[in-house]
């Protein structure tokens, strides 16, 4: 039954014309939640298990077949699943009356984001740098977008917990939200300033206008490293790319408040 | 936490000799079962004779399916014993015509659904059925929930979005085929998870199959024992 969905959704992505899954293999396969929701860490925790996981809990959409299965269970089950090998195998959680985040599963986003960033590097090494432009802008804007929600989720959960169950509700509550949208909801939380936020927005949507024109995506697409420096439309986008970069540095390391001293304390040691 | 057991546990489909076997226990909840259509006519033929004074609490779980009687037939039938104040534990898969039902008022209690089921599984699905029926209470089914998943996420998703529709527990354990079988030490640490989140004089109905042998006696009164355990000792919390 699997395989028959499997292939159904495959034969949907082409009718719509939509780009096809990752060539290397990640995505387009079926994949066992078995896998997912027991290997976290360790031998048997590939470079597309973690790919598989992370994305799971950061950017994934459930998809319903039927109009039996109204609110994708099967989806939910997974997912509270992960959160829960994340959650009750914490040990910093466990004990009582301190103040700690989900340090596991910070773990495991901060070991996504650097796996993006040094798999960036290997297809650079493997591929001689074709094809290069594309995937260091979407690396310094929309992945990076993605390592920011799970930073977000990690460091929304900082206070002394006592109970599995209410983390991973709460964990699962973000899990659905896209970045900016829990961005928005933590504004308060963290004390974030309207300026950053309409900044870290506008950088975004620029990034956007861009791939969302088809001569430009193209553009990009075919850029080599070799040329890219020299390419007007890549130029524009480094310094979109930089801007993104100084603001989310502003926020996360260098204005005083909540999210700073976060980062200082779980970012580095 | 009054501790019960489902009569239909006891003695399938003879709701008259579980009563009997139950009348020595330490018990005063009771669900009266006619879980399957021909086992609800007896049933209501019997609802004033019946020798209920030691229970404090009284419910009765309609049938899971409808084969020969109408729906409008069905509710009719369970409308005399909203009469008796008893909750009615009602599949939420039975209902067809939501307007018929909102005749049992707050005595029509929905009960969350196993995996098999096509509706009534997570918060999100009941909180559809309830937006229907907004009058109807909540029979929470910790088994039922624990097999849909696992972690108990949603199940303490459940009790915090309906905690002041709760009725009764459902208790037991649950196969992957979504067979009741008795506690274990897997569904304890399950339930040890959610119980402070429930209110404290929930009443706690036993599902936990437990048919004659010459053990019977004594296996339901260390079925009563292990849910005492787990639900009496806990005090509650508020959300």
């Amino acid at each position: 039954m699997h395989l028959k969905e499997a292939k159904s959704i495959e034969k949907k992505i082409k009718e719509n014309g939509l780009g096809e899954p990752s060539p290397a293999g990640a995505f387009g396969n079926t994949t066992l939640s078995h896998d997912l929701v027991h290997y976290i860490g360790g031998e048997n925790d590939t470079n597309q298990n973690i790919t598989r996981r992370v994305l799971l809990l950061l950017e994934s959409e459930k998809i319903v077949f039927s109009s039996v299965q109204t609110d994708g269970t099967a989806y939910n089950r997974v997912v509270n699943g992960v959160l829960g090998q994340y959650v009750n195998h914490d040990s910093g959680l466990l004990r009582p009356n301190k103040e700690t985040i989900p340090k596991f599963l910070f773990n495991d986003m901060v070991r996504f984001w650097r796996t993006m960033c040094v798999d960036f590097a290997n297809k650079q090494k493997d591929q001689g740098g074709q094809k290069w432009a594309m995937r260091n802008v979407k690396l310094r804007m929309s992945r990076k977008l993605l390592f920011v929600k799970g930073m977000l989720m990690c460091f929304s959960q900082n206070k002394v917990h006592t109970a599995p169950v209410e983390i991973i509700a709460d964990l699962r509550e973000m899990v659905k939200l896209h970045p900016f949208e829990l961005l928005l909801s933590k504004k308060e939380h963290f004390g974030l300033e309207d300026r950053d936020i309409i900044d870290l927005l506008t950088y975004y949507n620029q990034f956007l206008s861009a791939l969302s024109d088809p001569e430009k995506r193209t553009h990009l697409t075919n850029l080599g490293l070799k040329d890219a420096f020299d390419d007007p439309l890549y130029k524009e986008l480094k310094i979109v790319g930089d801007n993104f970069k100084k603001t989310l540095d502003q926020i996360f390391i260098y204005k005083k408040g909540k999210l700073s001293n976060l980062t200082l304390k779980y970012g580095i040691f | 936490m009054p501790i019960g057991f489902s009569t239909g546990s006891i003695a399938h489909g003879d709701f008259k000799t579980a009563l009997q076997i139950l009348q020595d226990q330490d018990i005063h909840a009771i669900e009266l079962s006619a879980l399957r259509e021909d086992e609800l006519h007896p049933l209501f033929l019997a609802i004033n004779d019946l020798d209920l004074a030691k229970y404090n609490y009284v419910s009765v779980h309609a049938p899971s399916k409808r084969i020969q009687l109408a729906e409008k037939d069905l509710v009719n039938m369970l409308v005399a014993f909203a009469e008796k104040t008893w909750p009615i534990i009602v599949h939420p898969d039975i209902i067809c015509e939501v307007d018929l039902w909102r005749i049992l008022g707050n005595k029509l209690c929905i009960e969350n659904m196993d995996k098999r089921k096509p509706c009534g599984r997570t918060m999100l699905d009941l909180k559809q059925i309830f937006n229907e029926l907004p009058e109807a209470g909540f029979c929470l089914d910790v088994a039922h929930a624990k097999q849909v998943d696992p972690t108990m996420t949603e199940c303490y998703l459940m009790i915090r979005e309906f905690r002041d529709k709760l009725l009764q527990l459902h208790v037991s354990d649950v196969t992957t085929e979504s067979n009741h079988i008795p506690l274990n030490e897997q569904a304890i640490a399950a339930y040890q998870k959610i119980v402070k989140y429930l209110p404290e004089d929930l009443p706690v109905i036993l599902e936990s199959p437990i048919p004659f042998s010459v053990t019977q006696k004594e296996r339901i009164a260390n079925e009563i024992a292990l849910a005492g355990d787990i639900f009496q000792s806990h005090p509650s919390m508020s959300f």
